[in-house]
C-alpha cells in the first residue's frame, strides 16, 4: 500500500494516526523517505506528530498491533536517522529553483529544503520546496550533486529576477537548479549556462 | 456441516502456539448460509450479548491493513509513546465524532463463531483501556504493548480470548440445543 492510500484511510477514519504511522514505518526507507515527508508536509498535524514517532523509530522501538509484536526494519531505522538529520540542519534551508515539469514555477526565493542523499549513481541532493502558491503541498527534486552550492547565496541579479527561464537544452530529463556560483549578466533573465540538470 | 471454520482458519494461519493466547474454541465453524453482512454481523453480535458502544465503528479491512495471521485490529502502540484515550480514535466522521475504528477480516464474516469470537475479543480489550483511561489521563505505550500482545499470560488479550472463548461455546451450546429439538 502506498502513501496516498494509506492517508485515504486514514482520512477516511478507518485507521488512527498512530495505524498510519506504524504503516509508513514499514514502508520507510532511505528510497521513500521523500515521498513520505512531502506527503505529510501538506499535513501540519500529521508532520509534527511524526517527529516521535521518527525518532522511536531510529531507536528500534516495539510496536504492537493486532496482539503481534514487530520491530523497524534497519532500512526503517537508517531513513530515520537521516530523516532527523535533515530536520536538525534549518541552515540548509537556501534559495533555489524551478521545476519545469510542473505548472509551478518556483520564484527566486522560494525556499528549499536540501536533502542529503545517497543512491545508486552515487550522492545527490534531493530538494525538497513548498510550493509559494499553496504552503501546504510540495515537490521534491533530484539534482546532482554539483548542481548547487548550499553554502552561498544566490547572486544579487539572480536575487532580482522573479523567475529564471528554463532552457529546453539544459532541461535533459526532469529537474534542474540554479547553480548560484556562476556570474550572470545583471538583469539578464536567460538562463545562465550554470543551470545543471539532472 | 463441516467444522470449518475452514475458510477462516485456513485463510489466516493461527499464531504462535503455545502461548495460551490464542482462542482454544478454534476452528470456529462456518455458516452454511455463507457470509454475513458487516452490519448483519453487528446485528449478530449485539443479539449475542455483546455491548457495542456507540464510539467505536467497524470495516471490512481494505486489502494490506491486516498483519498476516490478524481477525482485526483497531490500533497500533509505540512502546516509546505515552497514549491518552484520544490516540485510539480515527479522524472525526461525518457527523463529527470520533471512533474507535475496528477493521475485520472478511473471513470473520463467514462464520458466526468468528464474528462473536473476534467481535468480543477486540470490544473486551477497547472496554479494558477505556476504563484504564477513566483512571489516569496518560498510560506509556510500553504498558499498553505489555496489555495487548500475545505472549504475556493473563493480560488483557489473554483474558479477551477467554471471554470470546465463552461467548462461542454458549452459542455452540445453543445450536446444538435446537438441533436436537428439530430431531426430537
Amino acid at each position: 500500500m502506498n502513501v496516498d492510500e494509506l492517508l485515504s484511510h486514514y482520512e477516511r477514519g478507518v485507521m488512527t494516526r498512530d495505524e498510519l504511522f506504524g504503516y509508513l514505518t514499514e514502508i520507510l526507507s532511505l528510497d521513500e523517505l521523500v515521498v513520505i515527508r512531502v506527503a505529510l508536509a501538506a499535513r501540519d498535524d500529521l508532520e509534527n506528530a511524526f517527529r516521535p514517532w521518527i525518532e522511536s523509530v531510529e531507536r528500534g522501538a516495539e510496536t504492537v498491533a493486532a496482539g503481534q509484536s514487530k520491530w523497524p526494519s534497519a532500512e526503517a531505522r537508517k531513513a530515520a536517522r537521516a530523516w532527523r538529520q535533515i530536520e536538525s540542519a534549518p541552515g540548509r534551508f537556501k534559495r533555489v529553483v524551478r521545476h519545469p515539469t510542473s505548472a509551478t514555477e518556483y520564484p527566486i526565493g522560494t525556499e528549499a529544503l536540501l536533502l542529503e542523499m545517497r543512491n545508486a549513481e552515487g550522492t545527490r541532493w534531493l530538494v525538497e520546496v513548498r510550493d509559494p502558491e499553496n504552503a501546504g503541498r510540495c515537490q521534491h527534486l533530484e539534482l546532482p550533486l554539483e548542481a548547487i552550492d548550499v553554502t552561498r547565496p544566490l547572486s544579487a541579479d539572480m536575487e532580482a529576477a522573479d523567475h529564471i527561464p528554463v532552457d529546453a537544452d539544459h532541461s535533459l530529463g526532469a529537474d534542474v537548479a540554479l547553480r548560484p556560483k556562476v556570474s550572470t549578466t545583471p538583469g539578464s533573465r536567460e538562463l545562465p549556462r550554470t543551470l545543471a540538470a539532472a | 456441516m463441516d467444522g470449518v471454520g475452514g475458510d477462516v482458519n485456513d485463510e489466516l494461519e493461527q499464531p504462535t502456539e503455545g502461548t495460551a493466547q490464542d482462542p482454544r474454541t478454534l476452528p470456529w465453524r462456518a455458516n452454511a448460509g455463507g457470509a454475513r453482512t458487516l452490519d448483519a454481523a453487528i446485528a449478530f453480535a449485539r443479539a449475542r450479548g455483546i455491548d457495542i458502544p456507540d464510539d467505536v465503528r467497524f470495516f471490512v479491512a481494505p486489502d494490506g491493513l491486516l498483519p498476516t495471521n490478524a481477525y482485526a485490529k483497531y490500533c497500533e502502540v509505540n512502546s516509546h509513546k505515552s497514549y491518552s484515550w484520544e490516540d485510539f480514535l480515527g479522524r472525526p466522521d461525518r457527523d463529527g465524532n470520533r471512533r474507535v475504528p475496528i477493521k475485520v477480516h472478511a473471513s470473520v464474516l463467514e462464520s458466526d463463531e468468528a464474528i462473536v469470537a473476534v467481535l468480543a475479543h477486540e470490544l473486551f480489550e477497547i472496554q479494558a483501556l477505556r476504563e484504564l483511561f477513566d483512571d489516569q489521563q496518560g498510560i506509556e505505550g510500553i504498558t499498553i504493548c505489555r496489555l495487548i500482545c500475545t505472549g504475556v499470560k493473563g493480560n488483557l488479550h489473554d483474558r479477551a480470548w477467554d471471554r470470546a472463548d465463552e461467548l462461542v461455546t454458549a452459542l455452540r451450546s445453543e445450536r446444538k440445543e435446537e438441533a436436537g429439538d428439530e430431531r426430537g
